[in-house]
């Protein structure tokens, strides 16, 4: 409190009228990206070490270098990847900076303007609003995003990311931006991926410091001659960029629905649901309110280790949102935050939801025999005709009629 | 004054301190980092190696090894996950009655060519590991609490229990994820299709208390030790330096242990040695049990 009582005091001085000062900001420092130090301690913790303060400074140096500031993002100039597709330099500028305008339709700092209270200025979900919010914002720095076309952890494409800002997530504090026009939209597209990829490359850098350097070494020492530390450095931005510009080409092809009777895909699909390959009834429980499994923990919460309580108060001290578990969907609600059209349930059933407990369907392989039980796209059809009917099947029912059987099996 | 410190004069002083990076400090690295310094890259001639030779040897704890929690069970598949109602120990350290140290992997850190591996090697390079080298989970256990395989392997990725599980696979680096539900008495397959620097988790989220550990290493040379503590590599290069890593659930990366009675530091996990042709090395390695607190 003292430094910012000094800090207005001095700011008094050179203003002499307060609301002045308020107003112009007294000159409030230049935006930074904050480094990962929860990411840092987590690896600490895991495996026993400790970084010195010079790697966490070089860590910061080498991520600065090649990502830039928050007023001036750079895409990172790297050898024979081509990622323009990815991170545009132009629809990055619209986005980054602070919020400006020199005329309706030649905005600034879009990204400051939409989106930094929620997921911050370094993308990490831990924006001035985060702590108040349920489900907390998405930390984008690990890469991971949960409504999307392509297969568990493979990176969203960019119509899934298009598809978030434009149609928001129902049921979450995530608002549909839908009348921003549609450069503005993909700027912060653009630039949501540039903090994704910044956000993974620095974890990589982190995570090199544990598997890769010795103990105080850094990632680059302008003292240590060799091309190799530099090798190392581009080859890890590298591959987390190739990964996102692989993703485009990786959507889960869609099977139109077959042609059945709806009444009868309802009733195969509510079999499915409670049955043993799908499984769906373990989580999402029995009327499927999602009151089955619910102590588990989303991948972002779960390196925290919340039930070791000490390292937990350190990584909390270090700005990590406090832990909750993660909820499996109350599908009666008829509220889907990844989108309510059947290609959206196709997707969540098939890949599953990255980043949280709810794993990919089993599968039937091609050329799997006759008697295999694993699911097949018809399945998953009617999988989601009868999700999607659920919400006005009563309560008071609950359709628990393969549940004999299936306890005997589960024994 | 209160109004114009709220209002944003700093926007930092209340947060955790942040790291800056100087804009000059950051153009000298970007300079660095674009300009491709001539004939860099090319890497040092390697010697050959002169032969081959095996590692063996023996994990203890010193002291007082740590006893297990029990795992807290939890779900209607209590019956078949916790028979009795006692839910199963856990393994993050497991060691026998007199100190021997199971699942401590032991695994070659040099990136060696595929010319350095010995011949007996070649047919386990492209192996589907099924059955009973398979990744089995049975009680809502798995069987295997830390699995290693080479990178370019497949596994069977089994279901011996009658309810279904989900195996729940994130590496940090180098393999592929994979979250597939797992339906009971059933199979599928994991390929990795890339090294691992390091051991990463494998959960399930049906069950939550269940978790492994996998690596999966590119090279042949790795080893998890067994529940008498003992450990074999065989047909290791010789006559070249080699860097071993050694780790352990719980204490991460070994570094304070005594090998064959003489006190030595390994850092972050790594020792360097090059092995003789022909010799049979032994290590036997003792942890203080403290490092396990």
């Amino acid at each position: 409190m003292n430094v910012l009582l000094n800090q207005a005091q001095r700011c008094l001085v050179a203003t002499s009228l307060l609301a002045v000062a308020a107003a112009v900001g007294c000159g409030a420092p230049e935006a930074e990206f904050r480094l990962n130090r929860v990411y840092a301690a987590v690896e600490e913790s895991r495996n026993n070490v400790t970084f010195t303060e010079p790697q966490m400074q070089n860590v910061n140096d080498v991520v600065t270098a090649l990502f830039g500031t928050p007023d001036s993002p750079i895409v990172p100039n790297l050898p024979d990847v081509d990622l323009v597709s990815v991170l545009d330099q132009r629809k990055l500028d619209l986005a980054a900076g602070p919020v400006h305008r020199e005329s309706i339709d030649s905005p600034t700092g879009l990204y400051r303007e939409h989106c930094v209270h929620c997921h911050g200025i370094t993308g990490d979900g831990a924006g001035p609003t985060a702590a108040f919010l349920n489900p907390y914002p998405r930390d984008y720095r690990r890469g991971i995003f949960k409504f999307k076309s392509t297969p568990n952890l493979t990176p969203p494409t960019d119509d899934d990311l298009h598809r978030t800002l434009f149609e928001g997530l129902p049921g979450t504090s995530m608002p549909s931006f839908k009348l921003l026009p549609r450069n503005e939209l993909e700027s912060l597209v653009h630039y949501v991926r540039y903090l994704a990829i910044r956000g993974e490359v620095e974890r990589q850098f982190i995570y090199g410091l544990v598997t890769e350097l010795d103990e105080g070494e850094l990632l680059i020492d302008f003292s240590v001659a060799g091309e190799e530390q530099y090798d190392f450095v581009r080859s890890e931005a590298a591959l987390i960029v190739q990964k996102w510009i692989d993703a485009e080409a990786a959507a889960t092809p869609v099977p139109a629905r077959p042609e059945m009777p709806m009444e009868e895909s309802i009733a195969k699909g509510k079999e499915l649901f409670f049955g043993p390959v799908a499984n769906c009834v373990k989580c999402h429980g029995p009327t499927g309110i999602g009151d089955g499994v619910t102590n588990d923990y989303d991948e972002w919460t779960k390196e925290l280790n919340p039930a070791n309580k000490e390292p937990l108060q350190r990584f909390l001290s270090l700005g990590a949102l406090a832990p909750r578990n993660s909820r499996p969907r109350n599908l009666r609600m008829d509220v889907y935050r990844g989108g309510r059209r059947p290609v959206d349930l196709y997707w969540r059933i098939h890949n599953g939801i990255a980043g949280t407990p709810m794993p990919a369907a089993a599968m039937k392989p091609d050329g799997a025999p006759e008697n295999d039980t694993r699911l097949t796209p018809k399945d998953i059809w009617s999988l989601i005709d009868y999700i999607r009917h659920l919400p006005y099947e009563p309560l008071s029912k609950p359709a628990n009629l393969q549940q004999p059987t299936n306890n005997r099996e589960r024994l | 004054m209160l109004v114009a410190a709220a209002l944003g004069c700093d926007q930092g002083g209340i947060r955790t301190a942040n790291y800056h990076t100087s804009p000059d400090v950051a153009e000298k690295l970007r300079e660095k980092l674009v300009v491709q310094s001539a004939g860099g890259g090319a890497a040092a001639e390697l010697a050959d190696p002169t032969g081959f030779a095996t590692i063996r040897g023996m994990f203890k704890i010193s002291g007082n090894a740590p006893q297990m929690a029990r795992l807290a069970v939890t779900g209607d598949d209590a019956s078949l996950c916790a028979p009795g109602g006692q839910g199963p120990l856990s393994e993050e350290v497991v060691a026998g009655p007199g100190g021997e140290l199971a699942n401590v992997v032991i695994f070659l850190d040099s990136k060696i060519p595929q010319e350095w591996e010995h011949e007996d090697y070649a047919a386990t390079r492209d192996a589907l590991l099924a059955g009973e080298n398979g990744f089995d989970q049975k009680q809502c256990l798995f069987l295997s609490h830390v699995f290693a395989m080479r990178s370019t392997q497949t596994v069977e990725i089994i279901n011996s229990d009658g309810v279904g599980h989900n195996t729940n696979i994130q590496p940090i680096k180098g393999a592929q994820p994979s979250n597939n539900s797992l339906p009971a008495n059933s199979t599928s397959v994991y390929a990795p299709g890339g090294e691992s620097p390091a051991p990463f988790s494998v959960t399930c989220s049906i069950h939550p208390w269940m978790k492994a550990y996998m690596i999966t290493r590119s090279n042949p040379y790795f080893a998890v030790t067994n529940k008498d503590g003992s450990f074999e590599i065989k047909n290791a290069p010789t006559g070249v330096p080699l860097t071993f890593r050694v780790w352990q659930e719980k204490a991460g990366f070994l570094q304070e242990v005594t090998v064959n009675g003489a006190a030595e530091k390994w850092s972050k996990g790594r020792f360097k040695t090059t092995l003789n042709a022909d010799e049979d090395v032994n290590l036997d390695v003792v942890i203080n049990a403290t490092v396990f607190e």
